[in-house]
């Protein structure tokens, strides 16, 4: 009899507790309405918070010669203005996805996403003044979520427009990099500045933030919407997107790095009535991509093998470099006008743009 | 009266035995440290038994394997209040019962002139068990041995936003899937020549999936977990007792719609010190901390500093458990 009543008691416990546990409103943290110009369900908060990965915004460079860390095939972002040459190796990169610098007096933000492999150069002035870039904790369709100190905005790497907060719809203004590993780097520009790893931070630059298998096999951290199985997930694709803004309605065109010539190729192609050329190589692991028209006349490229930085030359003699600068020639001192393009993992390309179109060498 | 000095003893010393950590699983801490509430082994038939655990968790460090990394942009917290109850349904079968409310704290942006914090805060998952006394203590075999299983119950809220956006798993309280929890207790007595006590406790959480986000088919599942304990406890002075134990904890990686997720996993060693008075024959309190001492993570995660708690326990019959 005793038994049964503590039996009856410790059932009314647990029912009691249970019943509290259902019908307790649970909500612990706000919600606003701050409307977003991309799919609100498809954004994911990645797991660090808000600046949880720290930007760098005091970069240290050092020449390239004193440079030990990093592995010769891996990869750096290059940028390019005037005398002014850096590089910004990926074993950084991953771990701060964001350096807020500058670039022959030109302020400007390396951006880079390790989930889609993709390496952007931003303008930090926007709407005249000068900002910062950091890393917003989210995510959208695997891609970097930025935002920016001045005003809170939150923007899409791969759209490279704003699009939350006060500067949503505002497109961004890009600064032309190039994507390639160490050793091509160092051979191009051995004068070059490095960021080296007194980031401020202990981080393990000789590692991978998401481990070295993610560069090559087909898993992805989030959900991909648009799968696309026409190339292999992790296949870095150089694209160009022909319409402003960059959405998934815009048109666009990928070029795949590995099936370029072992040397320097040149495609000459038409994609929405402009004729553009990209220059690239599988080997030396880059591409990029420029207009053929310079002040009204159309250009046709060669390849130039073994003189990188040098990579082309047209049918007047002008001798053109990796970031489209006449480095000799009739032209010598201008340059063509890039692409509004990156390099990136094919998976992300077909996720932001589904109906992209990649380049057959039949195309050109 | 020393039978029932002795019986004291080891109910404060039961209770002392704090056998899993799960303190924070990895970096991912969704959840409560609810195999660290399996305090009691098992109660005597008839006997009801209630606790009250406050636990706080600092998760401060940040580790890249056995390295520790100069972390100076992310500070987080776990707040956890367990309930517990445990009924003795015969003298060698005990039913558990606990229930969770978490409190998560992330404040992001160390390094910037202004951080981010974001709260959660909910009930979290609980866990019902099952415990059976394989052999009982007497004074001519003096050791014990028990063994468990159960379940731990997704009643844990995995839906909490920031700004409308879903928070990632580990700032949810509740995991939103359903484990099996296995666990066994193994004691060993010396009366009448000392009160030590000496046990090893072993658990193992085998994780099921949880579908996070119901518009994708985004599933997600934290590693499984095992968790080793030994620890030795004895009288201090009074009704003050003393545990002293290291606990083994080893956590596979999360993985998310099948696949393995980086910076998810690892090893960990670690001491828990703890102090327990009898304040009636009915009301015990126990204070305990724990800090680690070695630990191993598979990339590079946060991961726990330290830990506190405080509890406080009822025994409705003022007498016996084993």
């Amino acid at each position: 009899m005793k038994m049964n009543k503590k039996i009856t008691q410790f059932g009314l416990i647990l029912l009691t507790m249970g019943l509290a546990l259902t019908a307790c409103d649970t909500t612990g943290s706000s919600s606003d309405n701050g409307e977003w110009l991309i799919p609100e369900s498809e954004i994911r908060d990645g797991g660090p918070g808000r600046d949880g990965i720290p930007s760098i915004d005091d970069p240290q460079f050092a020449p390239v010669e004193e440079i030990d860390f990093i592995v010769g095939d891996r990869l750096v972002v290059g940028v390019k203005n005037g005398d002014d040459v850096k590089a910004y190796p990926h074993q950084i990169l991953d771990w701060h996805e964001i350096v807020n610098d500058e670039v022959g007096g030109t302020p400007f933000a390396l951006t880079y996403c390790p989930l889609t492999g993709t390496g952007i150069g931003w303008h930090r002035e926007i709407n005249g003044s000068v900002t910062e870039f950091g890393v917003s904790g989210l995510l959208f369709r695997n891609n970097l979520i930025p935002f920016d100190r001045n005003t809170d905005s939150e923007w899409s790497q791969m759209q490279l427009r704003g699009v939350s907060g006060e500067l949503s719809g505002t497109n961004i203004e890009r600064v032309d990099v190039i994507e390639t590993n160490w050793s091509t780097w160092k051979e191009m520009y051995p004068d070059s500045e490095v960021l080296t790893t007194e980031t401020g931070f202990s981080r393990n630059y000789q590692g991978f933030a998401y481990g070295s298998s993610y560069l090559n096999n087909s898993t992805t951290l989030f959900p991909v919407n648009n799968e696309d199985d026409r190339l292999h997930e992790k296949e870095r694709v150089h694209g160009i997107i022909a319409n402003t803004p960059a959405s998934e309605d815009s048109d666009v065109k990928v070029y795949v790095i590995s099936r370029m010539d072992q040397g320097v190729e040149v495609i000459e192609d038409t994609f929405q009535g402009i004729e553009h050329v990209v220059v690239g190589s599988s080997s030396l692991n880059f591409a990029a991509s420029f207009e053929r028209t310079i002040n009204g006349t159309l250009l046709n490229f060669q390849p130039v093998e073994d003189a990188l930085p040098v990579v082309m030359e047209d049918q007047e003699g002008n001798r053109w470099d990796i970031f489209g600068n006449a480095v000799s020639g009739p032209r010598e001192g201008q340059q063509l006008t890039p692409t509004r393009s990156y390099t990136g993992y094919w998976f992300a390309w077909a996720d932001f743009f589904p109906d992209l179109e990649i380049y057959q060498q039949q195309d050109s | 009266m020393i039978k029932n000095t002795s019986i004291a003893t080891l109910f404060l010393i039961s209770i002392l035995v704090y056998p899993a950590g799960l303190i924070a699983q990895t970096c991912g801490c969704a959840g409560a440290p609810l195999l660290s509430s399996q305090s009691i082994s098992s109660a005597a038939q008839g006997n009801l038994l209630l606790g009250i655990t406050y636990e706080y968790d600092n998760i401060d460090d940040l580790y890249q394997g056995t390295n520790e990394l100069d972390n100076r942009s992310v500070r987080r917290s776990t707040q956890s209040t367990l309930f517990e109850v445990h009924y003795g349904i015969t003298d060698r079968l005990t039913a558990s019962g606990t229930f969770t409310f978490i409190n998560k704290r992330r404040e992001t942006g160390l390094q910037t002139p202004s951080s981010n914090v974001v709260r959660t805060e909910g009930f979290g998952d609980g866990l019902v068990m099952l415990k059976y006394v394989l052999h009982k203590n007497t004074i001519r075999s003096q050791y014990q041995l028990a063994v468990g299983g159960g379940a731990k119950i997704p009643f844990g809220s995995f839906d909490h936003t920031n700004n409308g956006l879903q928070l990632n798993a580990d700032m949810q309280p509740g995991t939103g899937a359903w484990d099996g929890v296995f666990w066994s207790y193994l004691s060993k007595t010396f009366a009448p020549h000392t009160t030590l006590n000496l046990f090893w406790t072993n658990s193992f959480r085998l994780t099921g999936e949880a579908d996070r986000f119901s518009n994708t088919n985004d599933s997600y599942r934290f590693g499984n977990e095992i968790v080793s304990t030994l620890g030795a406890g004895n009288k201090l002075v009074g009704n003050l007792s003393y545990v002293f134990q290291v606990q083994y904890r080893q956590v596979g990686k999360n993985e998310r719609n099948g696949s393995e997720l980086p910076n998810t996993g690892g090893k960990w060693i670690d001491l828990v010190p703890a102090l327990s008075y009898q304040l009636t024959d009915k009301v015990s309190m126990r204070v305990s901390g724990q800090l680690p001492v070695y630990r191993d993570l598979v990339g590079t995660q946060s991961t726990t500093t330290y830990s506190l708690s405080g509890s406080i326990f009822y025994n409705f019959d003022g007498k016996t458990i084993f």
